[in-house]
């Protein structure tokens, strides 16, 4: 579904929309005139590029309009329209499991008028050789997120601790079932690195694949798996309904938005840091001027009010980095997706 | 909170643009809300949630509108009676089948609030016993519909249903991410997308068949299709239906509320099941076109978007593709659906209630005015209609995802639908297969790779058996109708006197 | 046409039959599908299978081709029977099938199907050219020479066919902000 959304309402310019905003109350008017919403870094500061930007630029999401990734890039590119003055609209390319919207991006003209969320997920399908794009198809501008991979279990199970369901996958191998995502994707590498953490190996369970997190929590509430790997966000609303456990997470700290659940080195004493990163990026080669621009911008936009309170309320944890760390980690990370990948027996 | 000056507005306008996105072939409800994103970023939860629930129940009834008077359905739930429809329309009978749609959209969207308000809780908690196991056989049931509604002509429904089935399978595989039938091309890698195929078998094979026989063009006028009266006729008729609305209206509140099971799958099981139990079913899909099935089914997928909120806000686990968007917006919003909505913060929950119920009391007054409208559509001079039907499909179908590959594949099964239009092979299955295709796949190897290729799970599970034995009596009840054919034909003959 | 004459085309199911002119036969169909089904059995075991799994995504495609060749089989053999059961009579058939077919390429081969050719031409020209002269350009040409082939009088078309696109335009880019193609004017 490529659709354009248009993040300033007067270039929507519709009398069907006016209407529409009219009767959203005094709260924004527009957005053009109202910098005190979420605003962009300095203005000044930020202008590196000189003739940049030239007209509307879209930001491509490789995911249906409604999930994280979605989420986040609404929250940029509604932050960027402001910052650039210009419309970002938000382009949803979802299919293949992100790789259509990868290879979008990473074909686009690096004029840095398309942009996309870039993250770790899109970077690791190189490996199951579903597309030829590697990282070195794209720009890295910066990072905003960073999430572990979650260790859940039903709210009725019989596992308290990590300890206790490693040790029964252990006792059981090949007998537990996870899931999470499908085949080869992100929060299966995530599953792996804890098995290999704990000395498991990879088969000793059996990953049931799955379209997404949302139906890998149905399955995990209605008994069809044991355990899930997904990201505590993405089940906020059921950890919170406590239809779910969280046993560990594993980041390098406990996360802001989940600060009772244990990091996976502190519940079992073993180290599992695998996640996911999501940022802003583009395709190879676009100019270094507006990738600094772009950065500068980023910035300004993770650190204002509306959007940490708006990813807090989605259970994402916020983490800034600029151009060439974002890159540096997402090359870290796909070298150890791909180890993780190979030594699971999972590479085609 | 519902009743201030800014919500009533928006109500207004999603209904309309809602009505106008439903209309269009390639825009479905899913779209509408999607589309109404970014300006759902700027509002107060309330007028937010207003908006997406407003203009998902009217693009859900609108797609009803070109189905009937141009053979292409708005949406895929659309697509169950689209022949039915057409058919009254071409008879003179448009009003009846578009108001008839409509007042069993509203009542069946009704009936779902009230199942949502009354049982949310409970129901929630059933649904969330659903494995992959009882997945695979409601999407069982939902395919079992393409056999049903092609009484006489089985095997080519089957034909049609494997047809709709293997186009699902194209791109990237829903459960081990292998590429299958791409041959190396980046667009097949993301699969064939439901809309351009279906705009394309139903409107560009429709344009064929319509230049080739000119002589099938009768363009009734205005007083024809929209005859002294209706209004009034419309509400005896349907009053006289009553039992098929309330049990198309069960149904939809039963698949609605199963998260991941949308609209599409409840009303093609109410066809199915109006088909199979009514005497006059074997006239269904062919013949003068029926109002029954209509009501059944139109009264099915509109009760289902209700009852897709209870999974939704009872566990936050979205009920359909709408639901899903929802949830993201409700979270942006600080409000996590869950148990606690239905104990602490009520006032959220209780506006969402008499949200529902405006939005599909609104409905009848809105959906009258635009199917008055659309009537006029029947009046364009026929170069001028075709034409512009031609242009409507390559937008429609290009939409969706921004490339040309998409009207292609329209251009395509446009001329593949005019053949099996005219090998009398029904389309509709088409569009079933490649709408459940995903989910029967997914739920099937799910099962598989869960229990290590052991098949008993889909029958020794207690829901599953019931489901399955379900399947069956949907299969077998004509051949059971007939051997007891004595029976029923005193029932039956009941209700030929009942029918208008 | 007598209600006889249709009762027979549609049992009809000689094949030397010109394709598109006479609806494609059951006979086609089902031999498509048995062949269709086939091919897809066949490509459905070339897929790899995962490591550890006993099946892959070959599968389910397997079963669907699968039922879809028994379907055509059961189909043919349908029509076989059928064709057995009426052969007597089927010499009384052909003079009225020639008529039939004759009378068929007369009204349609001659103008309707030039129609049809216009309306999926107009479908290909949008496919090729839309990037390159944008999309008013593009369906303002194809809703005046469609218009003007349907029958329309020449100077309405160029008016209704202006004004429509521009309605389109202004309903899709506009109002449902959907990215149509701005070729060399945008």
């Amino acid at each position: 579904m490529r659709k354009k959304f248009n993040s300033n309402p007067l270039v929507a310019g519709l009398a069907l929309f006016g209407l529409f905003l009219a009767g959203c109350g005094a709260s924004q008017d527009s957005n053009a005139t109202d910098e005190s919403a979420a605003g962009g870094g300095n203005e000044d500061t930020c202008d590196i590029a000189s003739d940049y930007p030239n007209g509307p630029v879209e930001v491509i999401v490789g995911y249906p309009a409604g999930g994280g990734t979605d989420s986040v890039g609404r929250l940029i590119a509604d932050g960027l329209s402001e910052a650039l003055d210009t419309p970002v609209n938000v382009v949803n390319r979802d299919g293949g499991g992100g790789v259509v919207g990868a290879e979008a991006m990473a074909n686009a003209e690096a004029d840095g008028h398309t942009l996309g969320i870039l993250g770790s997920d899109v970077i690791l399908s190189h490996w199951m050789g579903h597309t030829d794009i590697t990282l070195d198809s794209y720009t890295s501008v910066g990072q905003v997120n960073r999430d572990g991979s979650g260790l859940l279990v039903a709210a009725d199970s019989e596992w308290e601790t990590a300890d206790e369901l490693l040790a029964d996958i252990e006792q059981n191998p090949g007998q537990l079932k996870g899931s999470g995502v499908g085949q080869g994707g992100i929060w299966h590498v995530g599953m792996l690195d804890m098995l290999q953490a704990s000395g498991l190996e990879a088969d000793d369970v059996t990953w049931v694949p799955s379209e997404g997190a949302a139906p890998a929590m149905q399955q995990l509430v209605a008994g069809g798996v044991d355990f899930t790997t997904n990201s505590l966000g993405e089940a906020k609303s059921q950890l919170d309904g406590e239809q779910v456990r969280a046993l560990a997470v594993s980041s390098g700290e406990r996360e802001g938005d989940f600060p009772e659940v244990p990091t996976f080195e502190e519940a079992t004493g073993s180290t599992a840091t695998t996640g996911v990163r999501r940022g802003l990026g583009g395709p190879a080669g676009i100019d270094e001027d507006i990738v600094a621009e772009l950065s500068c911008h980023l910035e300004g936009i993770v650190e204002s009010g509306e959007f940490t309170e708006t990813m807090q309320n989605l259970g994402l944890g916020i983490e800034y980095l600029d151009g060439s760390d974002f890159a540096d980690g997402l090359a870290a990370d796909d070298e150890r997706l791909g180890e993780l990948l190979g030594e699971a027996g999972l590479l085609p | 909170m519902v009743g201030t000056v800014e919500t009533i507005l928006v109500i207004l306008i999603s209904g309309f643009f809602g009505l106008l996105m439903g209309a269009l072939p390639g825009m479905t409800a899913t779209l509408a809300v999607a589309l109404l994103l970014p300006f759902t970023l700027f509002m107060d939860p309330v007028p937010a949630i207003a908006a997406i629930i407003t203009m998902s129940a009217m693009a859900i009834f609108a797609g009803d509108i070109p189905g009937a008077l141009l053979r292409i359905p708005g949406t895929p739930s659309s697509a169950a009676y689209v022949d039915d429809a057409y058919r009254m329309t071409q008879n003179g009978k448009g009003v009846l089948a578009l108001g008839g749609g409509l007042l069993a959209s509203s009542l069946g969207g009704l009936f779902g609030t009230a199942v949502l308000i009354l049982f949310a809780p409970a129901i929630g908690a059933f649904a969330l016993q659903f494995t992959s196991f009882e997945y695979f056989w409601v999407a069982v049931l939902g395919l079992t519909t393409a056999v049903v509604i092609s009484q006489g002509s089985q095997l080519k429904g089957g034909i049609s249903l494997m047809i709709g089935l293997l186009i699902s399978t194209v791109g990237i595989d829903v459960t081990l991410g292998i590429p299958r039938f791409t041959f190396g091309s980046a667009e097949l890698t993301a699969g064939i997308s439901f809309i351009p195929v279906m705009i394309g078998l139903f409107g560009i094979s429709q344009v064929m068949i319509n230049l080739l026989s000119p002589d099938s063009w009768s363009s009734p006028n205005v007083s024809e299709v929209w005859p002294k009266g209706s209004v009034g006729l419309l509400f005896r008729s349907v009053w006289k239906l009553r039992t098929r609305l309330l049990s198309g209206s069960a149904i939809g509140g039963a698949v609605g509320s199963l998260p991941g099971a949308g609209s599409d799958i409840a009303a093609w099981v109410a066809y199915a099941v109006t088909k199979n139990t009514s005497k006059r079913g074997h006239l269904f899909g062919r013949g003068k076109g029926e109002i029954e099935p209509i009501i059944g089914a139109s009264s099915a997928n509109n009760s289902s978007v209700g009852a897709a909120y209870i999974p939704t806000l009872a566990f936050g686990i979205p009920g359909d593709t709408v639901t899903a968007i929802l949830v993201g917006v409700l979270l942006m919003k600080g409000i996590t659906p869950g148990p606690e909505l239905f104990s602490s913060d009520t006032s959220t929950l209780y506006s969402i209630f008499i949200l529902f119920i405006i939005a599909n009391i609104l409905m009848v007054p809105l959906g009258l005015v635009a199917i008055r409208a659309s009537t006029y559509i029947v009046n364009i001079p026929r170069p001028i209609l075709l034409t512009t039907i031609v242009s409507i499909c390559i937008v429609g179908s290009f939409s969706v995802n921004n490339t040309v590959f998409d009207i292609a594949i329209m251009l395509l099964f446009g001329i593949l639908g005019y053949f099996l239009t005219v090998t009398k092979v029904p389309l509709a299955p088409i569009v079933l297969g490649i709408v459940l295709g995903p989910i029967v796949e997914r739920s099937f190897m799910q099962s598989m790779i869960a229990t290590g290729g052991d098949v008993t799970q889909f029958v020794t599970r207690p829901i599953s058996l019931v489901l399955m034995c379900l399947v069956v009596l949907v299969l077998m009840l004509p051949l059971i109708r007939k051997v007891f054919g004595g029976v029923f034909s005193g029932v039956g003959r009941m209700k030929m006197r009942e029918r208008l | 046409m007598s209600p006889q004459h249709v009762d027979h085309r549609q049992r009809n199911v000689d094949s030397e039959e010109v394709p598109g002119v006479k609806p494609l036969s059951d006979g086609l169909l089902s031999i498509a599908s048995i062949v269709g089904g086939i091919a897809v059995v066949l490509y459905s075991t070339t897929l790899p299978t995962p490591s550890g799994g006993s099946f892959g995504p070959g599968l389910f495609p397997g079963i669907v081709g699968s039922l879809s060749a028994l379907f055509g089989f059961v189909l043919g053999v349908a029509l076989l029977a059928q064709i057995m059961a009426r052969r007597e009579d089927r010499t009384s058939l052909v003079g009225e099938r020639e008529a039939l077919k004759a009378s068929e390429r007369r009204g349609r081969l001659s103008s309707h199907w030039w129609d049809v050719a216009a309306a999926l031409g107009a479908i290909g020209f949008y496919i090729l050219l839309a990037d390159v002269l944008g999309f008013i350009v593009t369906i303002s040409v194809i809703q005046i020479g469609l218009m003007i082939k349907f029958g329309s009088k020449i100077r309405w078309s160029f008016v209704i066919g202006v004004i429509s696109t521009l309605i389109l335009y202004a309903v899709f880019e506009q109002l449902l902000l959907i990215q149509l193609p701005d070729g060399f004017i945008g």
